[in-house]
């Protein structure tokens, strides 16, 4: 009962109060607010959010594309000299066939197990060589030089034992193979 | 100038003081450093009726145009209302202006019916006030009616006393804010006090203003007003007197003698002066706002005004124009976004091979790629290349000196272990070089060590070059024996933060003299 009254005083009070200039004032700009918020921000905004979203997945995919087309670069740069179908045998043998090319006494090669350098791995040599400067340091450039992707993670120069005055190189070699 | 801003589409009123001989009036534009007055005008009607002298000066001041688009307000004289201010009392609160003027007049003779009445209730102070103001109806009808007849429905009827109070306002803002005031307007014979409460008239008093006893009257008229603010409820004493118009007389008048009798601050400007272009340009900048202390004698005459003519038409437009201006903005960055959405999707579907795949196919590919090429880098970027070493270090030793043996160590370090230990890397040399007959130490080992700090590539990889030890034993290769002394490169120390009393590492090397 008292919300009907109320609500005949409002239908009643209406038409008063807007004859009074800033309530309708107030009452324009309400519904002015209203009308622009809901007909044109609104669907203005949905439209700008979901458009947004979409352009930041869309740039993301371009420079996601733009990295991996560079990295492939990078990558074929170095597809040559890391041998696929290789294992510590054929490093072994690569590296007697470097030792033969130089006049070079072998005391000993042996390998240890391959290092991981994720996603390759790196195969493990020591080598024992004596000769003279010239040819120790030809092997060195050799290696260092080389096609595959070597490192030389020791290296020790010393006299040779005996009275031959050659020198004895140690070497300690990782060769990078897939 | 004041041409122009009537022309180019301001907000324009006009305000009419309409006395026993004449009609003033003045036309204002709304500008947004204030209103200006553009035109002022006169015409008397004792020789033409009423009638024609207010169509002259409207055509005067707005032209032929239609003068219902124009508010116009209408001053009446002071002599012809009635004006008063007293204090409600609490049982009369809601009272009628009717019933409030009867309280006033006290008058069994005069019938309020015939009266038009406006009431504006304010509390300045403690108490609550109503200043009345009423005139007779049927005059103020029948002048109505006349300028109805010339196009014209008046926004506001209000005495003309209150419209020159606006026009000094204008002049200077009340400086009590809202305590009582006093401003007196001077005229070149009259002048008129009105006591105030910031814009709201309180008590006014016209007077005769005799000349060279300017100031007396003024006084007087203060006085008066003074004694007759207690009936209107004011109980303090005003606090402030300005005087407007009639600056020739600040010469004539002993001011300071002025204030002293008056026992307040007064203050002196040039404008607004009491004439009737200044009344009716007061009434004609009150059209400007819809203030609830302005009277309106013709409340009651005037018919109710259509919702149509109450909406806001100008707001609605600035407010339309305003969200038009934010949707032309969110439309145009929408635009924006849909343009570059677009050629980010071509440049994406320009290759085919990417097109099909998904992201996170993508993704993966590249953490691949990277944990390839970052492999490869820290595989080859880490690694010390020794030939430069082998074929460059005997070059740089001195006469004298021997290279026994060269050790180098740079050990590949683990991928992402942070805690792991640290890959060793180091370059030993061991040499010799033969000790003098005197048997001191050979130079030759401090320009070999001066030559190694110096040499390019040992700075890059190995820049700390120290002396370890130095031995001296018998050789075979001459009498003499030799100073067998070894040196250690290694790389720069790692930035380590120092804890507290702890001291830095020192290497220290260990060597015995020969």
């Amino acid at each position: 009962m008292g919300i009907r009254v109320g609500k005949l005083r409002w239908k009643q009070q209406l038409p008063e109060w807007l004859y009074e200039p800033l309530k309708l004032r107030a009452l324009v700009a309400g519904l002015v607010l209203l009308v622009s918020y809901l007909a044109i921000y609104l669907p203005l905004d949905d439209h700008i959010t979901d458009t947004a979203r979409r352009l930041a997945q869309a740039r993301h995919r371009t420079e996601l594309t733009r990295d991996i087309q560079q990295l492939r670069g990078q990558v074929d740069a170095f597809r040559d000299r890391v041998p696929t179908d290789s294992d510590t045998n054929e490093w072994v043998q690569y590296v007697l066939g470097g030792v033969r090319s130089l006049p070079l006494k072998l005391l000993a090669l042996d390998s240890a197990a391959p290092q991981a350098v994720a996603p390759y791995r790196a195969v493990v040599l020591r080598i024992n060589l004596e000769g003279d400067y010239r040819d120790l340091d030809a092997f060195l450039n050799w290696i260092e030089s080389n096609n595959r992707l070597f490192r030389i993670d020791a290296v020790k120069i010393a006299p040779a034992r005996g009275e031959s005055g050659d020198l004895e190189m140690q070497l300690t070699v990782l060769g990078m193979m897939s | 100038m004041k041409s122009l801003l009537g022309k180019i589409g301001l907000p324009q009123a006009v305000g009419l003081v309409i006395d026993e001989k004449e009609v003033v009036g003045s036309a204002v534009v709304s500008t947004p450093l204030g209103p200006v007055e553009v035109a002022r005008s006169t015409a008397d009607f004792e020789q033409q009726p009423l009638a024609a002298a207010v169509d002259r000066v409207l055509v005067a001041l707005v032209g032929k145009r239609d003068r219902r688009r124009v508010p116009v307000a209408l001053g009446l004289p002071a002599r012809n209302v009635f004006f008063s201010t007293r204090p409600i009392q609490t049982t009369s609160t809601d009272a009628s202006p009717a019933v409030l003027l009867r309280e006033a007049l006290r008058s069994p003779t005069i019938s309020i019916d015939d009266m038009a009445v406006d009431v504006i209730k304010a509390r300045p102070g403690r108490r609550s006030l109503a200043s009345i103001a009423a005139c007779p109806r049927r005059p103020l009808a029948e002048l109505l009616s006349t300028l109805a007849g010339c196009g014209v429905r008046p926004f506001r009827v209000e005495p003309g006393p209150c419209g020159l109070l606006r026009a000094g306002t204008r002049q200077r803002r009340d400086p009590l804010r809202g305590r009582p005031a006093l401003r007196v307007f001077l005229g070149e014979s009259r002048g008129l006090a009105i006591l105030t409460a910031g814009s709201l008239p309180l008590v006014w008093r016209m007077f005769d203003l005799p000349r060279g006893a300017e100031a007396a009257a003024i006084l007087a008229t203060s006085r008066s007003l003074q004694t007759l603010s207690k009936h209107c409820g004011i109980e303090q004493p005003f606090r402030s007197v300005i005087l407007h118009g009639r600056a020739d007389l600040g010469g004539l008048l002993e001011f300071d003698w002025f204030q002293d009798e008056v026992g307040t601050r007064a203050e002196w400007l040039a404008e607004p002066a009491f004439d009737r272009a200044n009344v009716a340009f007061g009434l004609a900048i009150g059209c400007f706002t819809d203030s609830p202390r302005s009277f309106d004698l013709a409340r009651s005459l005037k018919p109710r005004a259509s919702l149509r003519e109450l909406f806001p038409w100008r707001e609605l437009v600035v407010q339309a124009g305003l969200v038009a201006c934010m949707a032309a903005v969110l439309v145009q960055h929408g635009r924006t976004l849909d343009a570059s959405l677009a050629a980010s999707a071509g440049q994406n579907q320009s290759s085919p091979e990417f097109a099909a795949r998904g992201a996170a196919e993508l993704e993966t590919e590249k953490r691949e790629l990277e944990q390839r090429v970052g492999a490869v880098r820290r595989f080859l970027g880490s690694r010390t290349l020794w030939t430069p070493y082998t074929r460059d270090l005997p070059s740089r030793l001195p006469h004298n000196v021997f290279l026994a043996s060269l050790q180098g160590t740079c050990e590949l370090g683990s991928a992402g272990k942070e805690k792991a230990a640290k890959p060793k890397k180091s370059l030993i040399l061991k040499a010799a070089a033969t000790i003098p007959p005197t048997g001191s130490v050979p130079h030759e080992i401090d320009r070999f060590l001066d030559s190694l700090r110096e040499h390019p590539l040992l700075q890059k990889d190995f820049p700390v070059v120290e002396l370890a030890d130095l031995k001296q034993f018998q050789s075979q290769r001459g009498p003499n024996p030799d100073a067998l002394f070894t040196v250690v490169c290694l790389p720069r120390p790692a930035k380590t933060p120092l804890t507290n009393g702890a001291a830095p590492a020192q290497e220290t090397g260990k060597t015995s003299a020969p």
